[in-house]
This record gives structure tokens, sequence and C-alpha cells, in this order.
């Protein structure tokens, strides 16, 4: 936008060189909130051709959909059990292991998107639940940073799983696949 | 609870590969809360239709797939090593046996009862309409009969109606295993040829959500495969009920 305002509240003069009215503030909020109910009444009308799908479909479904919300709460230090207490609360149907499942995928997408140094991810919120006891922590076991991870593994997962292919010179080849 | 299912027959064309992938499809239709981690191994290395080139992959509800070797010392060395890694954990390890893989259980191999007995193994015995399939299963009772005292029996219902497997029905090995033992039995229906040609080796859970190359399947196969699917899911669900061998030891301990 290569609109500015003035402190003073008069009009200003965009990059064309037009004079331009400042909007009213309270009145764009109004339409603001009237827009977002347009769009949301929208996205329910879809909502409602969707009904047979899986729990889990439904819930990566919800979270992509309100990515920019979720990660906003995220970024701003709200941890991911607040989230999923209130998904819970709202979603009586949907298990929350699927919302859990749908959240991490999201931080996954994010990590991939932004290119990721794990000091450019959002810091994991303190609230967050402890992820499951290691049970391997051996040599075969990875990094959980590795770039063969998948989006809906979690550490400990990713870590069994390298653990149990064990490394890539000890893979062995089916007949005829070579 | 850790479990490890030996889907087995012997003989080749039995429907070994057809019954993993159901009963790892009936362990990825569980709520995701209350499933287990889910490990898959290949046996089969000449016919590897479970994890071979577009079978099972890691990933959605699978913790981890691959390729095991059964056939040597060295392999099941191997086998146990990896499982040693989920053992304490909620787990179902999932093993596609290949045919003819007999002379790995009479003896031969020294450790395979003890890898079995470590793995809380549950065998799932693929029965065709032969006698020959009656004689295979007969010849793991006697070589580990701690090991195959629980176990599921599956008829494949591809060689005809369950009432045709009338050698079955009439043998010693049957009388032994499910009328006083700790077997259960159950039926996999039979699935559309034309279905599983155009399947291939492809995920049933893959297959259904999003049909072949992201093409679905047209309405007649789509309906022919949740039917089969509910169906085998059904029949396979009684793995579940089959108690281990270390519990019937618990019990009989208990009454004694």
């Amino acid at each position: 936008m290569d609109k500015t305002h003035s402190p003073g509240g008069s009009p200003v003069v965009d990059s064309d060189g037009a004079s331009q009215p400042l909007l009213d503030p309270s009145r764009l909020q109004t339409e603001r909130r009237a827009a977002t109910d347009r769009l949301l009444a929208r996205l329910k009308a879809l909502d409602g051709r969707h009904i047979a799908q899986t729990p889990r479909a439904y819930a990566q479904r919800y979270v992509r959909q309100q990515e920019a919300l979720i990660l906003g709460l995220l970024n701003a230090g709200v941890g991911t059990e607040e989230i999923l207490t209130d998904l819970a609360l709202a979603f009586s149907s949907i298990p929350t292991a699927e919302f859990r499942h749908a959240i991490a995928q999201l931080r996954d997408r994010q990590r991939k998107q932004i290119g990721a140094s794990p000091a450019t991810l959002p810091a994991r919120p303190a609230s967050a639940p402890p992820p499951r006891a290691s049970s391997e922590s051996g040599p075969a076991a990875s990094a959980p940073s590795a770039r063969d991870r998948r989006p809906d593994e979690s550490d400990e997962d990713y870590r069994l799983r390298k653990a149990l292919e064990g490394p890539p010179d000890q893979s062995r080849q089916f007949i005829g696949e070579h | 609870m850790f479990q490890t299912i030996l889907v087995d027959g012997d003989k080749g064309g039995v429907g070994k590969s057809l019954a993993t992938r159901a009963l790892v499809h009936f362990y990825l239709e569980q709520p995701a809360d209350r499933r287990p981690r889910l490990v898959v191994f290949d046996a089969d290395h000449s016919n590897p239709d479970v994890c071979g080139r577009e079978g099972l992959k890691a990933g959605d509800g699978i913790l981890s797939t691959g390729l095991i070797d059964l056939a040597t010392e060295a392999g099941w060395i191997d086998f146990a090593g990896r499982l040693e890694k989920i053992r304490d954990l909620d787990c179902r390890v999932i093993v596609n046996m290949p045919a003819q893989i007999g002379s790995a259980f009479d003896g031969r191999i020294a450790l395979v009862a003890d890898v079995l007995r470590e793995a809380h193994t549950v065998p799932v015995w693929l029965l065709s309409r032969t006698r020959e399939s009656i004689t295979a299963l007969e010849h793991r009772l006697h070589h580990l009969p701690s090991q195959y005292r629980t176990g599921l029996a599956v008829r494949n219902l591809f060689f005809g109606g369950a009432d045709k497997f009338v050698l079955w029905d009439a043998s010693a090995a049957r009388k032994k295993l499910i009328e006083t033992g700790g077997w259960v039995e159950t039926e996999l229906p039979e699935l559309n040829d034309q279905l599983l040609v155009m399947m291939g080796r492809r995920p049933f859970h893959e297959v259904a959500r999003s049909g072949i190359d992201n093409q679905p399947l047209p309405l007649g196969y789509r309906l022919a495969l949740n039917t089969w699917l509910r169906r085998a899911v059904g029949a396979l669900s009684k793995i579940e009920t089959v108690p281990l061998a270390s519990a019937l030891d618990s019990t009989q301990a208990g009454a004694g």
C-alpha cells in the first residue's frame, strides 16, 4: 500500500501525487468485520459440502484454513496445548490427537517455507507437551532436524524410524528392484 | 502392548501379502489417539507386494517399513536387533512372510523360537483348500509348539466359500487349534481381480483416499474397494482377540 496517513488526520498525497481523503478508522473496523463475516459465511457454506470426511482430514483442512491465525498465536507465545484446549472445546467430534497432528504438520510446513534454520523457527511453547519418552538414543538415531524427516513425524518417531531402518549402506534391495 | 504379527501360510499364492496389507489397513483405521505404532516388514524378497516399490511406506500412521531376510540366521539376528528398539512401546510389527520359508522353522536356525518368543509373536496362517496348506501348518506346530499355541487361522475365500474348506474343517490341526486351543478363526473375503490388478501394490488407504495416481477410482470399483475393506477389516480385527502365548502361561499358572 502506498498511502500514508498524517498524524493530524489531514488528507495525504500518495506516490502518484493525487490527494486522497483519510479513512475513518471506526468505519473501517466495522467494514472489516463485515468482510470477515462474509468470508467466514462462504467458508461455512463450503464446509457444508464436505460433511463426509474423516476426523483427520477435517482437522488438517481446518488447520490449513486457520493457518495464519494459529501461527500468529504460536508466534505470540501461546502454547500448542492452549490452542488444542480451545479446539477441543469447539469440536467435540474431532479427537484432539487429530488437531495435534495437523498443527505439527503446519509447523513443519512453516519450517520448510522459511528455509529453516532451527533458530528461525517459532520457539516451542513452554506449555507444549514433552515428547514421548525416547527409548532410542544410539548412534543409528539421527538428529530430528534431518532432511528426510516426515511432516507428520514426532522427534521420537523420527529417531525410531532411523534406528529401524539403519544406516543407508545397510539397506537392501528387493529382487528386481535394483 | 508390543506384538509381532507373522503373516504366514508357507505356500505361494495363498494371500499372505493381501492379508498383510488388509491387516495394516485395519490398524490404520483405528483412531489416531488409540492406534498403536505400526511397523511393517516384508520378508518376501522375490515378490515384495507389501513394502516393495509403490507399496507401503512410512507415514500416514506407519512408523517404519522395510525389508528383512528371515531365510538366514543373520537375518533373524538383524530382525531381533530391530525389534529391541521398539519392544517397550505400544506397537504392532506386521511381517509378511515369503513362500517356502519352512526350513527356517524346522530347527536349522536355532534362534528362531527364541526370537519369536521375545517378539511376542502371534502367527496368522492363510489357508487355501489344499492338503499342503494344512501340512505346512502342522510342520510349524511340530517344530515350534510353544510359539504356535495361539494364532489366527484365515480361510482365504478367494479359494471358495467358507464351507468348501472341508479338509481344514475335518483336520486334526483345526480341532487342536480352534476347538481346544488358543487359536481364533476368520475369513478373508475375495477381492475383485480387476480391482486388485488396477491397484497393484498401492496401499489401500492411499487408493481409498485419492484413487490411483490422483485419479479417483470409477464409482463401481470405489464401492467394491470400500465394501471389501469394510469386510476385510471386520474379519481381521479378530487379531486383537488372539491371546499371546505368554498370557496363556500366566492363566495356566494362575489356575494351577
